[in-house]
C-alpha cells in the first residue's frame, strides 16, 4: 500500500508514544524513520520486526568516556540523537571526533545522523556491527548497499559498513561514528571521503530530490506491516465514552 | 498617489522593524480571537486568483434523483492542469445529521483530485470513504470533505422553489447557507498527495487554496442542488433561485478543538500570519487619507455594521456580541463622518485603540488593508513561507545561553504559576473516533498518561528547571544525553528567533482557557467573517458570503464582496 509522508509523521508518532518514547524526544525518533524509509524504504519493515523490543528507556544510557557511550540496550531512536549531539559538538570544537557506542538495541535507523552532520557542514561516517537478531535484520536491510553522499562545499555523508579509518573500527554490538568539520580538520574531512572510495555518491540535491519524491508520490509499504505499526499507535488513543464527548468540540 | 513599500528582505519577516504592536498585545488568545477577516485571509486569496485567471467551473456530470442523491461532478479548469471534484450526493434523516466529525453518514461526501477521473476512480473512492479512517486516497487526490444540508433553510428553499417563488429572505439570512461544511482531509491524510509535494506553480498550491477551493465547490454544488431538486419535485412552474441570493449565502462551518493544537504546533506559521497583517496594518497607517479613501472607508464601516447587525447574530459573552460589535462600529462610522478631510489613519486607529472593544478596533484594522491593496503583495509572499524548521537542535550552544534566551522571550510562559491546581486542569488526547482532539479533566478522566502537546508553558518551565540545574559551561548534547524528553523544547526556543508572534501566550490547559478564541482566530485567517460560538468548545459559521459565483470567476470578476448587504430581488 501507499502511505503520504505527512501521514507517517501522525502514526509513527503515536506508535512511538505507544512504545514508550518521551514526547519531548518523538519528532527526533519519527525523523530517523522516515528518512530510513525515504532512503531505503525500510522505515516501516524495520520498525515492524524491532516494535515489540523497543527500549526506550533514557535513564539506562551512560556516558563511559567524552567519546564512548553505553547505550544501555536502549534503541538507537534514543541513543542515536544523543550520540551526533556529542560527536557535533566536540567536532566543532576539535576538527575531528570518534565517538564510540555500545549495546544499543537496535542500529536500523542510526543512517540519518550522517544526513544531519551533513546539513549542519560535517562530514560524517558512521559503521556499525551487531548481533543476533538485529545482525539480521541489519544485514538483510543493508548489506548490498554502500552509499554515500557528497556535498558540493565537500562534506559528506555515508553508510558504510566498513570503512578504513584510525580509531573507527567499530567493535561488537557496536556503533562508532567519526565526523569531521571541514572549516578545522580539511584533511581530515578528505580522508572521510577518500577512504569511503568506490561508494554511490549523492549530492546534496540527489538527497533533497528523495525527499521531494516522497512528498509528491509517497511511498509503497508492506500493508501488513504497516497495518500493525497503526494497531500499536491506537493504543495512545482513547476510546470514545459519554465521559470523553463532553471534552469535545465541534 | 500610493506607494508601494518592500517588504521584508530576508527569509522571514522581520517584526522588530514592521510591526508596531508588541507581541504580548497580539499573541494572546483575546487578541488573536479580535483579529477579523481580510484581504489577507486564504480564501480572499483564492478568490482574487480564480478571479484573476478566470477559473472556469463546469458541471461534468450531475446524476441525481429527486432527493437530490447520487453523484456530481466537477471540472474545474485553471491556468495549470484541470481539477475534479466528485460529489457523493445522499439525504439523511434529520436526527441523523451532526456537526461533529464521529459521525458516520453525511447528506455529503466528496474528493479534490487533480487529473481526470473515470468510472473506476469514482467507484474506487467511493468504496474508500466507507472506512473513513483507513481509507485511502490516490495519489492525485488533494482531499477529502463532508457536509450536511442545513436543517434550517434546505427543504424550505427547495420547496419554495418547486412552487415558482424564491425563499423567504429573512430566513436564508439567519442560516447563511444551505449547506454546511463539516471538514476537510488533505495534506497526507488518507494517503492523499501532499501539500508539499506539489509542484510549486501548482493552481492549487498556494496554502489552504485545495481545503478552501471545495468550501467554494460546496456552495457551487448547494445552488446546483437546490435548482435540480426543485426542478425535479416541481410543476413547470418551478424557478431557480435568484442569483442574487445564491451571491448572498455562503457555505457553513464548524469547528471545534482540533484547531487548538494545529495554532500550538506550528508557530512560524502563526508568526508569519500575524507579522503580514501587522506589517501591512503599519504601512497603511502612514498612508495619506484623501477623500477617496475616507470614503470607501466608509462604506466599509456602513457595509460591516448591516452585516454584523443582520442575518446570524452572533450571541455575547466568549465573543464580543453582534449588539456590542455594531454598537461600536457605529461609534466608529460617526468618527470618520466627524474628521471628514481632516482624518488621519493613524489618529484614528489610536483612537479606535483606546475607545471601541478590540473586535472593532480589527474592523477598522482590516478595513485599512481593504483601501490599499497594494501593501499586500510582499506581505502575501511572506505568509507563503510556512513551512516549519526542521526538528534540529544546536548542542553546541551552552545552557547559560539558552537559559538567557528562554527568559527573555518566553517570560509570559515561565511566569505562570502552576502550583494552583486550575493552572493544570485539562490534558488534551486524541480519540479513536475519527482521531478527534479532546481534552479531559486531569486527574478524573482517562488516558492522562497520553497526553498530547498544547502546553509550550509546562514544557518551558521543566526546561528552566533543567537549565538551571546544570553546571556551569554545559553545552546542550550533555544536557540532552541526560534528558532526551526536553529536546523538542530546546528546539523549539532556538527556533524561536524572528518568529515573536509565533507562540500564544497563554496557558492552554488552564480551567479558563477559552479554546473558541483560538478557533476563531484560524477561521479568520482561512476568511470567515462571523462566527456564533456554540460552546466553549466549538464555533459555527459561515464562509464566502457574497463571494463572486462561477459566472463571475469566469468573467474575471472578482467583485466588492466583503460583508454582503441584505440581499434585493431585482
Amino acid at each position: 500500500m501507499r502511505l503520504s509522508h505527512e501521514e507517517t509523521t501522525f502514526w509513527y508518532g503515536c506508535a512511538l508514544r505507544a512504545a514508550g518514547l518521551p514526547a519531548g524526544a518523538v519528532p527526533a525518533a519519527i525523523a530517523m524513520i522516515q528518512w530510513a524509509e525515504i532512503r531505503h524504504g525500510l522505515g516501516v519493515a524495520y520498525f515492524d520486526r524491532r516494535a515489540a523490543t523497543l527500549a526506550l528507556n533514557a535513564g539506562a544510557m551512560r556516558l563511559r568516556a567524552d567519546n564512548a557511550i553505553d547505550g544501555g540496550g536502549q534503541s538507537s531512536l534514543l541513543v542515536g540523537p544523543a550520540l551526533l549531539d556529542i560527536a557535533i559538538v566536540a567536532a566543532k570544537t576539535q576538527g575531528r571526533a570518534t565517538i564510540a557506542a555500545d549495546n544499543i538495541g537496535d542500529a536500523g535507523w542510526l543512517g540519518q545522523l550522517c544526513d544531519v552532520a551533513a546539513e549542519r557542514g560535517l562530514t560524517a561516517v558512521l559503521s556499525f556491527t551487531a548481533l543476533g537478531s538485529d545482525a539480521v535484520d541489519l544485514a538483510q536491510l543493508y548489506s548490498a548497499r554502500r552509499t554515500i553522499a557528497a556535498l558540493p562545499d565537500g562534506t559528506a555523508i555515508e553508510w558504510n559498513m566498513a570503512v578504513a579509518l584510525p580509531d573507527h573500527a567499530p567493535g561488537t554490538q557496536n556503533v562508532t561514528l567519526t565526523v569531521a568539520d571541514p572549516a578545522r580538520d580539511a584533511g581530515f574531512a578528505a580522508h572521510i571521503l577518500a577512504a569511503a572510495d568506490g561508494a554511490t555518491i549523492l549530492t546534496r540535491d540527489d538527497v533533497a530530490a528523495r525527499y521531494r519524491d516522497a512528498m509528491r508520490h509517497g511511498m509503497d509499504v508492506d500493508a501488513a506491516a504497516w497495518r500493525r505499526l497503526a494497531q500499536r499507535a491506537f493504543t495512545v488513543l482513547a476510546q470514545s465514552t459519554e465521559q470523553s464527548l463532553r471534552g469535545a468540540g465541534a | 498617489m500610493k506607494k508601494t513599500v518592500s517588504f521584508a528582505t530576508g527569509s522571514r519577516l522581520n517584526a522588530a522593524v514592521y510591526a508596531t504592536r508588541p507581541a504580548a498585545g497580539i499573541a494572546t488568545p483575546a487578541a488573536l480571537s479580535a483579529v477579523k477577516a481580510s484581504r489577507l485571509s486564504f480564501l480572499r486569496i483564492l478568490i482574487a486568483r480564480m478571479a484573476k485567471e478566470r477559473w472556469r467551473i463546469a458541471k461534468q456530470r450531475f446524476d441525481l434523483d429527486d432527493c437530490g442523491r447520487g453523484i456530481a461532478v466537477y471540472r474545474i479548469d485553471t491556468t495549470d492542469r484541470p481539477l475534479h471534484f466528485v460529489v457523493f450526493s445522499d439525504q439523511l434523516e434529520e436526527t441523523a445529521r451532526t456537526d461533529r466529525i464521529i459521525a458516520n453518514h453525511y447528506d455529503g461526501e466528496a474528493f479534490l483530485c487533480l487529473g481526470e477521473v473515470t468510472a473506476e476512480r469514482i467507484a474506487a473512492q467511493r468504496g474508500e470513504f466507507a472506512d473513513f479512517l483507513y481509507g485511502r486516497a490516490d495519489i492525485e487526490t488533494l482531499g477529502w470533505t463532508r457536509v450536511n444540508r442545513s436543517g434550517r433553510i434546505f427543504d424550505h428553499v427547495v420547496d419554495a422553489l418547486a412552487s415558482g417563488r424564491q425563499p423567504d429572505i429573512d430566513r436564508l439570512m439567519e442560516a447563511g447557507y444551505l449547506l454546511r461544511n463539516n471538514g476537510y482531509w488533505g495534506n497526507g491524510r488518507h494517503g492523499s498527495a501532499s501539500f508539499a509535494g506539489l509542484p510549486a506553480d501548482t493552481a492549487i498550491g498556494e496554502p489552504y487554496h485545495g481545503d478552501l477551493l471545495t468550501l467554494y465547490l460546496w456552495r457551487q454544488f448547494s445552488h446546483d442542488l437546490v435548482d435540480h431538486m426543485a426542478a425535479r419535485r416541481g410543476t413547470t412552474g418551478a424557478v431557480r433561485l435568484h442569483s442574487a441570493l445564491k451571491r448572498y449565502l455562503g457555505v457553513g462551518n464548524a469547528s471545534g478543538l482540533g484547531l487548538i493544537p494545529f495554532v500550538i504546533r506550528h508557530p512560524q506559521r502563526i508568526h508569519n500570519w500575524c507579522a503580514a497583517r501587522e506589517s501591512v496594518i503599519t504601512r497603511a497607517k502612514a498612508m495619506p487619507a484623501d477623500r477617496t479613501a475616507i470614503a470607501r472607508l466608509g462604506t466599509i464601516v456602513a457595509r460591516a455594521i448591516a452585516y454584523y447587525s443582520e442575518g446570524i447574530q452572533v450571541r455575547a459573552g466568549i465573543f464580543a456580541g453582534s449588539a456590542r460589535l455594531t454598537a461600536d462600529l457605529e461609534r466608529l462610522a460617526a468618527r470618520i463622518a466627524a474628521q471628514g478631510d481632516a482624518l488621519s489613519w493613524s489618529t484614528l486607529c489610536h483612537w479606535a485603540t483606546d475607545a471601541l472593544h478590540p473586535e472593532a478596533l480589527e474592523t477598522l484594522h482590516s478595513a485599512l488593508i481593504e483601501l490599499f491593496p497594494d501593501l499586500c503583495g510582499d506581505a502575501l509572499a511572506a505568509m507563503r513561507r510556512s513551512a516549519s524548521p526542521p526538528e534540529a537542535v544546536d548542542p553546541a550552544q551552552s545552557a547559560t545561553e539558552l537559559l538567557a534566551i528562554l527568559e527573555t522571550r518566553y517570560d509570559w510562559a515561565l511566569a505562570i504559576d502552576r502550583t494552583l491546581p486550575q493552572a493544570r486542569r485539562h490534558f488534551w488526547y486524541l480519540s479513536a473516533d475519527n482521531l478527534e482532539p479532546r481534552h479531559g479533566v486531569r486527574g478524573v478522566d482517562p488516558m492522562e498518561e497520553y497526553e498530547t502537546f498544547v502546553d509550550v508553558a509546562g514544557m518551558m518551565q521543566s526546561l528552566r528547571d533543567a537549565l538551571l540545574a546544570a553546571p556551569p559551561g554545559q553545552t546542550l548534547d550533555r544536557l540532552l544525553f541526560a534528558r532526551p524528553d526536553l529536546r523538542h523544547a530546546v528546539a523549539r526556543v532556538q527556533a524561536s528567533d524572528g518568529y515573536p508572534y509565533g507562540e500564544v501566550r497563554a496557558n492552554i490547559i488552564d480551567a479558563d482557557f477559552e479554546p473558541c478564541h483560538l478557533i476563531r482566530f484560524l477561521l479568520t485567517a482561512y476568511g470567515m467573517e462571523k462566527l456564533d460560538p456554540q460552546s466553549r468548545l466549538w464555533v459555527r459559521g459561515t464562509f464566502l458570503q457574497g463571494a463572486p459565483l462561477a459566472e463571475d470567476i469566469a468573467a474575471g470578476k472578482e467583485g466588492d464582496w466583503i460583508y454582503p448587504w441584505r440581499p434585493e430581488l431585482g
